[in-house]
């Protein structure tokens, strides 16, 4: 009966979607009645989600509905605009419409995709571990660094140490690809393995391979360097795949306590989503419902046997880790996302050190697109492959996304139609869609990302992965591994000029745009409906390349580390038997600021003893005020033991609870409101691009200001 | 008779001699003068017996808007016939025209005027001339004068300059007020059946038809004979500019017969004894002099009872006349067979191609020389071209050409529109075959009649510096081969009634059975001349439509609308007079303030819900109120709805505010100029054009959709439809989805508690 019912179930669906296809595919009589139609499945879509937001069922709905109107656009785009047959159409116009249509039929591919990932995020919880804690498995930690400073690798190799696992059943390992001393002194002083290849070759892969070969525990769990392990990872993980005997490995989200280009330059740091919290906080999620999960080098638990079953990581392509989960899942592995922050790292420092990450994502994605196909690859399910093509596709957002800020020029400048319809017709078709898409997309994404972003995101990278996407494509073995550069200090702001290049000329080629469409509609050359659609369109690309222009604006950055808004009762013992009480409102590994439960005495340079309670017992830290004000002192760590420093790490970055929620908005996505934010950025954007341009300092010219320090 | 044939053949050789020997002869009557805006003709003068003066303005002749002529332009032909019963003595072309020459035009072309292929005269102006509104009046001997005569405006380009700059605008602007008078005498033709329909009709002739009928009686009977009559006529001259005077007369007086050829219809009594050698027994045609005009002739159609007048005209209609003789009792009359739907001898009955070699003689489908090929041909009303933008024509043509002519084109026009242009390559020697497939744009199709002109240009491979000109040179030649075609397989035959746009574009549904065995037509219990003109005027168009009289055609009244209620109805009246359009025309604003008030709620309803398609913007309720509190005062009211006597029919009201009301639509209903501002379910006639509109009012289908596209058409047709069935699919794909996932969830963890908002 069970069985029957979900039969049922599925008939009706496949019905109910072959009868909306049928729908969307009926043409209206006039562009009033499109407009009419899409504006109340949009005002139905609204409320909907204005009344019952957050229901799963909501979603769904919202995402057919959406799904509806985007079919039916495409519907009317591919029968009634390409112009074939049409003796109006120029020969010459054929290229940009079909270039324009070719943007779009992307555009639609990868929205169905993305609701197919995301349409029901598994929220996977952890599973518990035997509570016979002998029964526990041995684990392998595994921790790769080819050039960063120790300073960077000392946390997370220290917050490793502090992982609750027996210490018997778990084994740190430092792979150690740069052959540094430092770094086996400190192994050995840490009492930890510190292993180092003869040979350099596959880059993290490689390094990490060799490490397998020499290690032996029954599960893996590797961190980038500059990823700091809470205490609770292992237990909240391995469960998982002690329960699961076919999961090949666990992922966990990565996440920043640190800003990100983005956060810090528009200085919207935990007010807006970070770029990574889409992927982390709803698309591997959904991914994991389709089996799906992509493993992402780092913050992973994996299971030896599924690794060496492949012969450890995949070191064909520069993006190692989504390679190898692809030949994990085509050997019938599964795979868990815990979508619960158990390790925290550094974000790229820069925008240019955050293109020069993605151009090597986006090479490394299309060389697995090349080699190992998901559409054709053997043993992945449907979903799987899809939700593959799409992780694929993204990274060949550049050249639709140049296409889509720069078409309106063609009628703008030259008068050159990319559709072959009226201006109503275009606005009533497409503008439904969009408002419909855009509201799916707020109800399922939801704090993770805020409209428009996307589009602000994509515009950053789409200059620069171009040529490498194209390359890889061409030819997939080209190029090598590039380490990502996690850490450095920004002395002075100043406008990165080089990297804003490609958004001066795009801003300036739209800003022309509207400039001729002006003329245009003033001196009445074409028609009004159409100059105003493209004007407004060129508007729209101005939003966002201005928002794009403003990230180039890169803000100072001077500590060595971020402090982190941490709260924890303290107390100091100063000089004289002085004890004050209070609580820490930042902390970092170099010191911490107090609010002071009331006023105490405490001078500049005065040494002091901090008392943090954390767990079963008080840490104690020597500190010395640096400065101070009516009810806050800040105090800087005197030189700490290394049992003081793991204390520290422990305190600061190893708490279970430590990175829950950490890169969420505090606020919902709404659509009005983001698009106000980003015309707000736009502004400000382009001002200071003028600034930039004529006026602002290169960083070469004024000292230390170029972003220093690497880290894997 | 015999002597204007033989005219005709002898004129060509005295023609030449003339010129031969008077040159200057046909040009012995130029004048040439500024004339602003008077059009010099003096009031016609009382005619002596036997005289006739004619004058056609170029409108007449089917020159609907003045005419910009540039070196570019093609040669404009008008064709002016002249009726065999008048001997033309002399006639004159008055030109008027507006030189313009363009700004930086170097160039003095002139503009040739030929009749008959004869150059009369050349037109060429200075640039002080322009802007300036001349006229400039052209004689024609009477001897070049033919029943059928060429009027050709050509350009001449000037031959020192003949590939200037900016050379190719158009320099000259004939005006539609020009005029071609014709002067003659009239010749009684002898009263011969045989020759029907001449004199009454003959189809060459220039300028409107005039056919008087008289009536003396408005029996029912009578009415339908006199349709049939008119259907016959258009028939025979299909889509002239046709007025039917209406006279009714009292018994036995016909001394106030109207002039000229007309149609008599009466009983036998009533005809004046000795018109006839013989006594009419039954059914009765023959043709009389008219008493009053010894040149005009009366076509009687008579019998016993009115019964018989209509068996006479059926008679007629079939074209059964004895060899000699002006009269004849019919025997046997009796109507031929009922006709399928949509088997009209004019209209395609093919559902798969339209074949030109159907539609014109091989000889007209070649040129020689740059120049045109024309192709007339009907659409069945009822194509259905919904959702379609392209209605596909292969065209197969052949063409000879030269080396040098690789600059040669074939452009193609859909309804004067153009659609597509093909280069036309060198063919040395021979000649070569092309087929392309060129897709006709729906939007330039009308419902019904539509025309494909096919202009070959030869040009050669010059510079257009050194060569602008089309090639004319005979040996040149393009032929659209018989078996191209326009393919209408993938169209169906379907239509949604009411639609006023299928009345005059077909005459659809009326015409659907072409001998109108689905029509009747009610009329008030005493007609007026004006609804019984209108309706001669109607079956006219419809037998030129259909290419069948109106045989099975019923006239009523309201007390009598039995016989007629299970047909498509016209009612034809004013409201004073036929009550019956009171009832079906309630829905109009013009009777009570109510309607207008309800007619407004219920287009804002309809804008809102979208039960249905709403009128497009400017055509709905609200533009039909506004227009009806314009200040100008309608002169009749043209509105379609379904028939609530029996299903599948409809209802045509044409609705006069009185008699003069009615002969005023009459003169711009059936013209086809005007045919494009008919459609929707109600048309509003004022002095100034046509108004259509759209009324929310219940319709019906005819014809046949496959259940796909009827599904389609239906959600088309209905916006509300789409949006209610989306929202309740998306809702239930939402549950569905909701519980299909969450059972693949469950595989993957059945203890799992998953939250119904992650990202909450």
């Amino acid at each position: 009966m069970h069985r029957f019912s979900r039969t049922a179930q599925v008939f009706f669906l496949v019905a109910g979607v072959l009868l909306l296809f049928f729908l969307a595919a009926t043409p209206s009589p006039d562009w009033e009645t499109q407009l009419w139609l899409g504006s109340f499945l949009f005002a139905a879509g609204l409320l909907l989600k204005s009344v019952l937001d957050g229901k799963r069922w909501v979603i769904l709905t919202l995402i057919s509905l959406s799904l509806f109107a985007t079919f039916r656009y495409a519907w009317w785009r591919t029968t009634q605009t390409l112009g074939i047959g049409d003796p109006n159409v120029h020969w010459y116009e054929y290229p940009f419409v079909f270039i324009l249509f070719a943007a779009e039929l992307y555009s639609w591919v990868i929205l169905v995709l993305g609701y197919l990932q995301t349409a029901y995020p598994l929220s996977r919880k952890a599973d518990q571990l035997p509570k016979d804690i002998a029964s526990w498995p041995d684990v392998d930690i595994l921790i790769p660094t080819y050039n960063e400073p120790l300073a960077i690798v000392r946390p997370t190799i220290l917050a490793a140490l502090n992982i609750d696992w027996p210490p018997d059943r778990k084994k740190i390992f430092l792979l150690d690809d740069g052959d540094r001393p430092e770094f086996a002194a400190f192994a050995e002083q840490t009492g930890i393995s510190y292993i180092a290849r003869p040979e350099h070759h596959h880059a993290k892969a490689g390094n990490i391979n060799f490490a397998l070969a020499r290690t032996e525990g029954k599960y893996v769990a590797i961190f980038d360097c500059d990823h700091i392990p809470t205490r609770s990872f292992l237990q909240t993980t391995v469960g998982i795949l002690e329960k699961s005997p076919g999961m090949a490995f666990v992922q966990t989200p990565h996440h920043f306590y640190s800003p990100d280009p983005y956060e810090k330059n528009l200085n919207v740091f935990k007010k807006l989503p970070n770029e990574g919290e889409l992927f982390y906080g709803v698309i591997q999620d959904g991914n994991d419902l389709w089996n799906a999960t992509t493993f992402c080098g780092s913050c992973t638990v994996m299971r030896r046997k599924a690794l060496t079953e492949i012969r450890g990581f995949a070191v064909e392509t520069v993006t190692e880790d989504a390679h190898t989960s692809i030949k994990l899942h085509r050997r019938g592995w599964q795979s868990a996302y815990l979508n619960l922050p158990q390790a925290a790292g550094l974000a790229t420092p820069s925008l240019s050190a955050h293109i020069r990450q993605r151009i090597r994502w986006a090479r490394g994605m299309i060389q697995i697109f090349r080699l190992e196909n998901p559409l054709l690859a053997k043993g992945l399910s449907l979903p799987q492959k899809l939700c593959y093509l799409n992780g694929m596709l993204f990274f060949l957002s550049s050249l639709p996304r140049i296409i889509f800020l720069t078409a309106p020029l063609a009628y703008l400048y030259f008068g050159i139609r990319i559709f072959d319809a009226d201006a109503y017709s275009i606005a009533s078709y497409a503008l439904p869609t969009i408002g419909l898409s855009l509201l799916t997309n707020a109800a399922i994404n939801g704090r993770h990302r805020h409209s428009f972003w996307n589009q602000v995101y994509e515009t950053t990278l789409a200059p620069y992965i171009f040529l490498p996407t194209l390359l890889a494509l061409i030819k997939p073995g080209l190029g090598s591994f590039n380490v990502t550069a996690k850490e450095g200090r920004i002395e002075k702001e100043y406008y990165d000029r080089d990297i804003a290049k490609p958004f001066i000329v795009l801003w300036i080629l739209n800003l022309g745009g509207l400039f001729s469409g002006i003329l245009r509609f003033t001196g009445g050359f074409g028609e009004i409906p159409t100059i105003i659609l493209t004007l407004a369109w060129t508007i729209h690309n101005l939003l966002i390349i201005g928002t794009t222009l403003a990230v180039g604006w890169e803000r100072a950055q001077r500590r060595f580390r971020p402090r982190i808004s941490v709260t924890f009762p303290i107390r100091i013992s100063g000089g004289g038997g002085q004890v004050i009480y209070g609580e820490t409102e930042d902390m970092s590994d170099f010191g911490v600021r107090v609010r002071l439960l009331k006023s105490a005495a405490l001078q500049t340079g005065e040494e002091v003893r901090l008392e943090i309670p954390f767990l079963d017992r008080i840490h104690e830290f020597p500190a010395e005020v640096v400065g101070m004000d009516e009810f806050s002192v800040r105090f800087n760590f005197r030189p700490l033991t290394l049992q003081e420093e793991r204390d520290l790490v422990l305190i600061l970055y190893g708490r279970a609870d430590a990175w829950v929620r950490l890169g969420i908005s505090e606020k919902a996505d709404s659509i009005l409101k983001s698009l106000w934010e980003v015309t707000v950025f736009a502004m400000v954007g382009q001002a200071r691009a003028i600034q930039g341009i004529f006026w602002s300092s290169s960083p070469g010219s004024s000292g230390n200001k170029q972003p220093s320090g690497e880290s894997a | 008779m015999i002597r204007i044939r033989t005219c005709g053949q002898i004129i060509p050789c005295l023609m030449f001699a003339m010129l031969f020997f008077f040159p200057g002869a046909s040009l012995a009557l130029e004048e040439k003068m500024a004339s602003p805006s008077s059009v010099p003709l003096s009031p016609p003068m009382p005619l002596p017996d036997g005289e006739f003066h004619q004058t056609l303005s170029f409108e007449d002749l089917q020159m609907e808007k003045d005419l910009d002529i540039g070196p570019n332009s093609a040669d404009q032909t008008f064709h002016i016939g002249v009726s065999p019963d008048k001997l033309v003595r002399n006639a004159t072309i008055h030109l008027i025209y507006r030189f313009r020459p363009g700004l930086f035009q170097t160039a003095h072309h002139t503009l040739a005027v030929d009749w008959n292929g004869i150059l009369l005269r050349n037109v060429s102006g200075s640039p002080q001339d322009s802007g300036l509104v001349l006229s400039i009046s052209i004689g024609v001997p009477g001897f070049l004068v033919n029943t059928r005569n060429t009027l050709r405006l050509r350009v001449i380009r000037d031959p020192k300059n003949p590939c200037a700059i900016f050379g190719s605008v158009p320099f000259i602007t004939i005006l539609r007020r020009s005029t071609v008078t014709v002067h003659g005498s009239r010749i009684g033709v002898p009263p011969r059946l045989s020759d029907l329909p001449f004199p009454f009709l003959y189809p060459d002739a220039a300028g409107l038809r005039r056919v008087p009928f008289v009536f003396v009686s408005t029996d029912p009977d009578v009415l339908e004979a006199a349709g049939i009559a008119a259907s016959w006529l258009g028939v025979n001259g299909p889509y002239l500019p046709f007025r039917f005077p209406v006279s009714i007369v009292k018994k036995r007086d016909f001394s106030t017969l109207p002039p000229g050829h007309l149609i008599l219809l009466a009983l036998a009594r009533d005809i004046p004894p000795g018109w006839f050698p013989a006594p009419i027994s039954g059914p009765f045609l023959g043709i009389v002099r008219h008493p009053a005009d010894p040149f005009s002739r009366i076509l009687v159609i008579s019998g016993q009872s009115p019964g018989e007048i209509r068996l006479a005209a059926i008679a007629l209609s079939e074209n059964r006349f004895p060899p000699d003789g002006g009269f004849e009792n019919l025997q046997g009359a009796y109507p031929p067979h009922p006709r399928l739907p949509d088997d009209a001898p004019r209209w395609v009955t093919s559902r798969n191609t339209i074949p030109f070699g159907s539609l014109e003689s091989p000889d007209a489908l070649t040129v020689h020389g740059s120049g045109s090929v024309r192709v007339s041909f009907s659409l069945p009303p009822d194509l259905f071209t919904w959702s379609r933008k392209w209605i596909h024509a292969r065209i197969r043509f052949r063409i000879r050409t030269k080396n040098r002519e690789n600059r040669s084109r074939l452009d193609i026009f859909l309804n004067d529109r153009y659609q597509e242009s093909l280069p036309l390559p060198a063919t040395g020697d021979g000649s070569i075959t092309q087929t392309a497939d060129i897709p006709l744009a729906v939007s330039d199709f009308t419902p019904f009649r539509n025309r494909l002109v096919f202009n070959f240009n030869f040009r050669n491979s010059f510079p257009a510096v050194l060569s602008c000109t089309m090639d004319k040179n005979p040996r040149l030649s393009g032929t659209i081969l018989p078996d191209s075609a326009i393919d209408i397989h993938a169209f169906p035959r379907f239509a949604v009634l009411p639609d006023l746009r299928l009345f005059p574009n077909g005459g659809y549904p009326f015409t659907r059975y072409a001998d109108q065995a689905r029509t009747g037509i009610v009329f008030s219990k005493v007609p007026g001349s004006g609804d019984i003109g209108i309706f001669l005027h109607m079956m006219a168009t419809f037998g030129a439509q259909t290419g069948l009289p109106a045989v099975r055609i019923r006239v009523s009244n309201p007390e009598t609308l039995g016989r007629v209620e299970k047909r498509n109805l016209v009612i034809i009246g004013t409201y004073d007079s036929n009550p019956l359009l009171l009832k079906f025309t309630r829905s109009l604003p013009w009777e009570s303030t109510a309607n207008l008030e309800k007619l407004r709620r219920e287009d804002l309803l309809l804008k809102i819900f979208r039960w249905k398609n709403p009128p497009p913007s400017h055509f709905g309720p609200s533009d039909l109120i506004h227009e009806f509190k314009k200040a100008r005062i309608p002169v009749g009211v043209l509105m379609e709805t379904a028939s609530p006597y029996h299903p599948g029919r409809v209802v045509l009201s044409v609705v006069g505010v009185s008699q003069n009301g009615i002969r005023s639509m009459d003169r711009v209903l059936f013209d086809p100029r005007h045919f494009s501002g008919i459609f929707g379910n109600v048309t509003v006639v004022t002095p100034q054009g046509m108004n259509s509109f759209f009324l929310p009012a219940s319709s019906f289908e005819t014809g046949h959709l496959d259940w796909l596209q009827s599904v389609r058409f239906w959600f088309y047709s209905h916006p509300i439809g789409i949006v209610v069935c989306v929202i309740f699919l998306v809702l239930g794909t939402g549950f569905l989805l909701r519980a299909l996932l969450r059972h693949i969830a469950d595989k993957h963890s059945p203890d799992n508690d998953t939250p119904e908002n992650t990202s909450a």
